[in-house]
């Protein structure tokens, strides 16, 4: 990883600035980290061989905007992807994309924290509650095993109900099946408004 | 370092392939084709990136 200079972490950081308090600490207290890193897929195995781990095959991480790295609770993002992906966005669009990137990964790593087995084995039915548009944001079946399809969702909705709070506020979005919210709610600490 | 499948991290990803359909969801999550003119400009225009970049890549 190096330094950003078009600003790419430094829009992550945002994203990450603009969750609630509640999630901010457990991100945390979780010790959950962000990274960039320009030379994907071969920076994030450099990670793991410097800590002399055993690290991904460069076939898990082919295509990726990001990934999460349990292991080393980081976030990384594919920086020379999303450089080139952001290019020619107007300033405010840039940090919509990057938002909507970091905010899925962000909910992604809470889930995968704060969630149990038995909510997990809901992730197919959760996944058929989605809105069409939702559910084609999620690559199941394709790249995900049933067991990580919950993490998904959550990642997903998460992303829409984070940028979505200065519409709706902290209610439930027409867009939410209520089976779906409370579900939502029962992984994320989110204010109860009815 | 020879690696040891069992042993091996199997790091969950999101897919460049699906920011698009990420960036349509949060701007119409109903999917009922309205959405404003800022969001349908950032997403024309984050798709044209990434097809010139599978194009450069040669992947698709």
């Amino acid at each position: 990883m190096r330094g950003a200079p078009d600003g790419l972490l430094g829009a992550i950081r945002a994203a990450r600035d603009a969750l609630p308090a509640s999630h901010r600490q457990l991100l945390h207290e979780t010790g959950v980290h962000e990274g960039l890193v320009w030379d994907w897929p071969d920076g994030v195995i450099a990670m793991y061989a410097t800590l002399r781990e055993p690290a991904p095959s460069p076939d898990d991480l082919d295509g990726a905007a990001a990934a999460w790295l349990r292991e080393r609770r980081t976030v990384v993002f594919n920086a020379t992807a999303l450089a080139q992906t952001a290019d020619g966005l107007t300033p405010a669009a840039r940090r919509s994309l990057i938002a909507g990137v970091a905010w899925h990964e962000y909910g992604h790593a809470l889930s995968v924290v704060l969630a149990g087995p038995e909510q997990r084995e809901r992730g197919v039915q959760l996944l058929e509650l989605l809105s069409p548009p939702m559910r084609e944001a999620i690559n199941y079946p394709g790249r995900y095993r049933k067991s990580q399809v919950f993490d998904e969702v959550m990642a997903t909705v998460y992303a829409l109900m984070i940028g979505g709070v200065p519409i709706n506020g902290y209610s439930r979005p027409e867009f939410l099946a209520p089976e779906l919210h409370a579900a939502f709610r029962e992984v994320f600490p989110w204010p109860s408004i009815p | 370092m020879a690696l040891d499948p069992m042993n091996q991290p199997s790091p969950s990803t999101f897919p460049l392939a699906k920011i698009v359909p990420l960036l349509r969801a949060m701007a119409d999550p109903m999917g009922s084709g309205e959405m404003s003119p800022e969001d349908r400009a950032m997403i024309e225009q984050v798709a044209a990136n990434l097809a010139a970049t599978d194009d450069e890549r040669g992947t698709r």
